[in-house]
C-alpha cells in the first residue's frame, strides 16, 4: 500500500498541452511518476485522462511541453519508439485480433523467428506461457482470443504489454470489463510489477480502486491538474472535490410545477446492461439520468424507445403499460429519442435537411403513400425558423453543417412527430457554447409547454443546469434521486462512484 | 465550428475561381455532378459518332430494335438491383433465379398442361419465392448478402438442372407469343421492360415505401432508430428483385421458345456493372432507377458499336471494364472537387 518501494523519477511530464479541433484536451499538465509506484490518474469522463495516457505512449504528439523517461528527453517519440523504450499501454478498447491465437497476439510484430525468418511457434508459445504464468494465469497460448472471457482478454492485453522489457506501464480503465474476483487478480499482478520496480500509471474514475491499489494520485479536471496527493494522505471527499466544481456557464431557470406522470418505469431490466431501473417523468418536467459511462443510462433509454428488448420490468405511458416491438411502436405511442451519437445513429449525413427532418414522420409528409415535396419542405422550413438552424438552404446536406446545427436538425427530426415524451441522450456533445445555450433554451421551452423530457448527460454542470430532478445510475441500477435545484456535483459523483466501486461489479 | 464554416466558404470560393479560369474543368464538374446527365451525354455522343461513321449499319430501325431488345432483359433486372443497392444490398443469384423461373413456367405449361397466363405467373412467383428465401436469410439469419446470394446462386442453378435436365425445348406457340410479338416495331420484351422501368422509376422517386430505401442505405442504424422497418423493407427488396428476375426468365424462355438451364449465366455481374455505372455504390444510399437503365443502355450501345466495328468479344469485355473504371473515377473527381 505504501510508496516505500518507490525509487527514482521514472517519468516526468512537464507543462504538457494538447488540443484537438475545438477542444483543449490538456493544458499545462505536469506529472511525475517514480519507479516502483502505482500512480493514479483520476477525473470525470472527458477530463483528459486517456489523452494524457496516449500522449505518454506516443499515440498522440503533444502541442507543447516536454516528457522525459529516466532523465532522457523523449518528447515527440511515436508509438513504436515508445515500445522500444519500455513504455507499454493497455488500452481501454481491446487491441487484440480475435481470430488469432493468444501467443500470436502477445508477440504481434515481434514474434521470435528462426530459420529463414519463419516464426518459431514453439518458442513463441513457450514464452507466452511463461508470461501468462507470471501473471498468475493458465490461459492456453494456442487458444483463439475470441474464445476468451473479457477478463482473460484483459490479462492477454497486459501480457502483450509485458512481452517487451517494460519500465512504464499505462493501464487505461482496466477493470471496466472485469468482475470483482478478476479485478482482485489484476491488482495482484499490478502489485507484483510494482515490487519489481515498474512504474505504473493507473487511469480510473473508480475511487475505491485508487484507495485499494495506488500510491499517489493526480486529479484532472477539464484538462488541467487540480491536485497531486499521496493516497495515504487524502480522502474520497477531497478527491471528489478536486474532480468536480466546473464553472457553471448557464444559470438555472426555475420551473413551473410539473403535471401528471407521463412515463413510469418500474424494475426495468435489459441484462447485462440494465439490472433494475425505476423512475417517473412528469409532463412539464426535465429529468436527468446521471452516472458514469457504462452505468446503463443509454441502454435504459433504448429500452424505453423500443430499440432494445427488455428482459424484465414494465414501462407505462400515461398510466397504460406498453410494449414496443421496435422504435416504430414507440414513435406511434408518442416517444422520441435523440441518440447519443448523432453521426452514427441519428442523422443521414449524405442527405438534405428536408429529408432528415421528415425521416421519422414519413407518414405525415406522404399521407397517400406518395411523398409530398411541399409538405416535407414546409415541415423543414418550420423547424429551420423555430430552432434557428443556420443554413443557406433546406436542401443543404446535413454533413456540411456545423456540429451545433446538426444537433438542431436532429432535434427537429424528433420534434416533428410531436412526441409526448422526449428522450435526449447527451444533448450538447460536440457543440459550441452558443449552440449549447440555444439547445438549453429550446429544451426548457418544450418543458414549459408540457413535454416530459428525459436527458442523459455525462456533463455534470449541464445536469445541474437543466434538471428538475436528477436520477443517478450505477451498474445498471437507479441508486439515488436528487432535487435539481439543490443538488451539488459532489452529491452526484458520490452516488455514482460509491456504488460503482462497492458492489455488483460483474454487471458490465 | 466557426472555422469549419469559413474553411468551407473559402473552399467554395477557390473552386469557383478555378472553374472560371478553366472551362474544361467546369464542364467536367457539371457532368460529374449528375450521373444521369453524364450517361446521357455519353450515349448521345456515342450514337452520333456511330451514325456518322456507319450511316448504313448503325442508325437503322433493325439495329436500334436489336440494341433495345438486348437491353430489355438487363433493364428489368437493373430496376430490382438498383433498389437493393440503394438499400446497401445486392443479389448475385438473379441469373440462376432467371433460369429456374423460366424452367418452372415451361414445366407448368408443357408438363402440367396449364394455360399460358397461369404458367407465366408460376414463373414470376418462382422468382419471388427465390427472392423471399434470399431476403429471409439476409435479414433474419443475418448472413450477409454476398455469401447468401453466392450460395443460392449455386443452389437455384442446381435445382433448375435437377428439375429439367438440360432444359425444356419447344414450349409451345401460345407461350412463345409472349416473348416474340411485335408492336410498333419493337418486340414484347422491350415493352415489358419499359413498363417495369417507368413504374420503378416513379415508385423509387416518389413513394414513401421506396424512399425509405435511401435512408436504409444512407445509415441503417439511424433508419432503424427513425422507426423505419429496415429488415422488412430489405426483405421486400429481395422479393421484388426475385419477381423481376422471374419475369425476365419467363420472357427469355418465351422469346427462345425454350427454357434452357444455362440461361442468365453471368448476368448478375453485367447488371451490377450497369447499376454502378448508373450511380449506385456498394455502400448504399445512392443511385436512381433511371441511372441504372442509362447504364444498361450505354453498355448495350458500346457492345453494338464494337460489334459493328468488328471488334472481338474479348475486347468488348475489356472495353466495358474500362468504361466502368472511368465512370467510378469520375466519382472520385466529384468528391475531391466538392470543396
Amino acid at each position: 500500500m505504501s510508496a516505500a518501494g518507490a525509487g527514482s523519477e521514472r517519468l516526468v511530464v512537464a507543462d504538457c498541452s494538447k488540443s484537438f479541433p475545438g477542444v483543449n484536451a490538456l493544458t499545462g499538465v505536469s506529472l511525475t511518476v517514480r519507479a516502483g509506484e502505482v500512480h493514479a490518474l483520476l477525473g470525470e469522463n472527458g477530463a483528459g485522462k486517456s489523452t494524457l495516457g496516449k500522449i505518454i505512449g506516443g499515440v498522440y504528439p503533444l502541442d507543447a511541453g516536454r516528457i522525459s523517461l529516466d532523465g532522457i528527453d523523449i518528447t515527440g517519440i511515436d508509438e513504436r519508439q515508445a515500445g522500444h523504450l519500455g513504455i507499454a499501454i493497455v488500452h481501454q478498447e481491446g487491441s487484440l485480433v480475435p481470430t488469432l491465437s493468444v501467443a500470436e497476439n502477445i508477440f504481434a510484430g515481434h514474434a521470435p523467428t528462426g530459420f529463414l525468418g519463419m516464426v518459431d511457434r514453439r518458442r513463441m508459445e513457450q514464452r507466452a506461457r511463461e508470461l501468462l504464468e507470471r501473471l498468475g494465469s493458465n490461459i492456453d497460448p494456442r487458444a483463439a482470443v475470441r474464445s476468451l472471457s473479457s477478463a482473460q482478454a484483459q490479462i492477454v492485453e497486459i501480457a502483450k504489454a509485458l512481452s517487451r522489457e517494460v519500465k512504464l506501464l499505462v493501464l487505461d480503465e482496466p477493470t471496466a470489463a472485469l468482475t470483482q474476483a478478476e479485478t482482485a487478480r489484476l491488482f495482484e499482478v499490478v502489485r507484483t510489477l510494482r515490487s519489481r520496480g515498474v512504474a505504473i500509471i493507473y487511469i480510473s474514475h473508480r475511487l475505491v480502486e485508487i484507495f485499494e491499489l495506488c500510491d499517489t494520485v493526480t486529479v484532472l479536471k477539464d484538462g488541467r491538474v487540480t491536485g497531486d496527493r499521496a493516497v495515504a494522505q487524502t480522502s474520497p471527499d477531497e478527491l471528489i472535490r478536486l474532480m468536480v466544481g466546473r464553472e457553471v456557464l448557464f444559470a438555472r431557470v426555475e420551473t413551473p410545477p410539473a403535471g401528471p406522470v407521463r412515463l413510469r418505469v418500474e424494475h426495468l431490466a435489459a441484462r447485462p446492461f440494465v439490472e433494475d431501473v425505476s423512475f417517473t417523468v412528469r409532463a412539464g418536467e426535465i429529468v436527468c439520468l446521471a452516472g458514469l459511462i457504462g452505468s446503463g443510462r443509454s441502454e435504459t433509454c433504448e429500452v424505453i424507445f423500443g430499440a432494445r428488448q427488455p428482459t424484465g420490468g414494465t414501462i407505462e405511458l400515461d398510466g397504460k403499460a406498453v410494449t414496443h416491438t421496435g422504435p416504430w411502436d414507440a414513435i406511434a405511442a408518442g416517444v422520441a429519442m435523440m441518440p447519443e451519437d448523432r453521426k452514427d445513429a441519428g442523422l443521414f449525413l449524405e442527405r438534405s435537411i428536408v429529408e432528415n427532418v421528415s425521416a421519422a414522420v414519413l407518414e405525415k409528409v406522404s399521407p397517400s403513400g406518395i411523398v409530398s415535396e411541399r409538405a416535407s419542405e414546409a415541415l423543414a422550413q418550420r423547424f429551420i425558423e423555430a430552432l434557428k438552424i443556420a443554413t443557406p438552404s433546406s436542401r443543404q446536406l446535413v454533413g456540411n453543417l456545423s456540429g451545433g446545427n446538426q444537433q438542431k436538425v436532429l432535434l427537429a427530426k424528433w420534434l416533428a412527430p410531436d412526441p409526448r415524451v422526449l428522450i435526449v441522450d447527451e444533448p450538447t456533445r460536440g457543440v459550441d457554447v452558443g449552440a449549447r445555450a440555444e439547445i438549453y433554451r429550446i429544451l426548457r421551452d418544450l418543458r414549459d409547454r408540457g413535454l416530459a423530457i428525459l436527458v442523459v448527460s455525462s456533463d455534470l454542470p449541464e445536469v445541474l443546469t437543466l434538471a428538475d430532478r436528477i436520477l443517478v445510475m450505477a451498474n445498471g441500477r437507479t441508486v439515488g434521486e436528487l432535487e435539481g435545484a439543490t443538488a451539488t456535483e459532489e452529491a452526484v459523483v458520490r452516488l455514482a462512484t460509491r456504488h460503482a466501486t462497492s458492489e455488483l461489479r460483474g454487471a458490465a | 465550428m466557426m472555422s469549419e464554416a469559413t474553411m468551407q466558404k473559402s473552399g467554395m470560393r477557390s473552386a469557383a475561381l478555378v472553374g472560371r479560369g478553366n472551362l474544361f474543368g467546369r464542364g467536367l464538374r457539371a457532368l460529374a455532378n449528375s450521373r444521369e446527365l453524364t450517361l446521357l451525354v455519353l450515349i448521345v455522343l456515342l450514337s452520333a459518332g456511330m451514325a456518322i461513321v456507319y450511316p448504313n449499319n448503325f442508325p437503322t430501325a433493325y439495329n436500334m430494335s436489336a440494341v433495345l431488345l438486348n437491353a430489355a432483359q438487363a433493364s428489368i433486372l437493373v430496376t430490382g438491383m438498383m433498389l437493393l443497392m440503394i438499400a446497401g444490398a445486392f443479389d448475385l443469384s438473379i441469373g440462376s433465379t432467371l433460369a429456374l423461373a423460366g424452367v418452372m413456367a415451361a414445366v407448368a405449361f408443357t408438363w402440367w398442361g396449364w394455360p399460358t397466363i397461369p404458367s407465366i405467373l408460376v414463373g414470376i412467383a418462382t422468382g419471388a419465392v427465390a427472392g423471399l428465401v434470399n431476403g429471409y436469410i439476409v435479414t433474419r439469419v443475418q448472413i450477409n448478402a454476398l455469401i447468401t446470394t453466392l450460395a443460392t446462386m449455386a443452389i437455384y442453378r442446381g435445382g433448375t438442372q435437377l428439375i429439367s435436365g438440360t432444359g425444356i425445348m419447344s414450349i409451345g406457340d401460345s407461350f412463345k407469343a409472349y416473348g416474340q410479338v411485335v408492336f410498333l416495331g419493337f418486340q414484347s420484351p422491350f415493352w415489358v421492360a419499359l413498363l417495369v422501368v417507368v413504374v420503378g422509376w416513379w415508385a423509387v422517386a416518389r413513394t414513401r415505401i421506396f424512399r425509405q430505401f435511401y435512408f436504409i442505405g444512407g445509415n441503417a442504424r439511424a433508419a432503424q432508430l427513425s422507426g423505419i422497418r429496415v429488415n422488412r423493407l430489405i426483405l421486400l427488396g429481395f422479393v421484388i428483385m426475385g419477381a423481376l428476375a422471374g419475369l425476365a426468365g419467363v420472357l427469355a424462355a418465351a422469346r427462345l421458345n425454350s427454357a434452357v438451364v444455362s440461361a442468365g449465366i453471368g448476368v448478375e455481374l453485367s447488371v451490377i456493372t450497369a447499376a454502378v455505372l448508373g450511380g449506385a455504390s456498394l455502400r448504399g444510399g445512392e443511385g436512381s432507377i433511371i441511372g441504372g437503365v442509362l447504364g444498361v443502355l450505354l453498355i448495350a450501345l458500346v457492345q453494338n458499336a464494337l460489334i459493328i466495328n468488328g471488334v472481338g468479344v474479348f475486347w468488348q469485355n475489356i472495353i466495358i471494364g474500362l468504361v466502368l473504371l472511368l465512370a467510378v473515377s469520375l466519382d472520385r473527381f466529384k468528391q475531391t472537387h466538392r470543396g
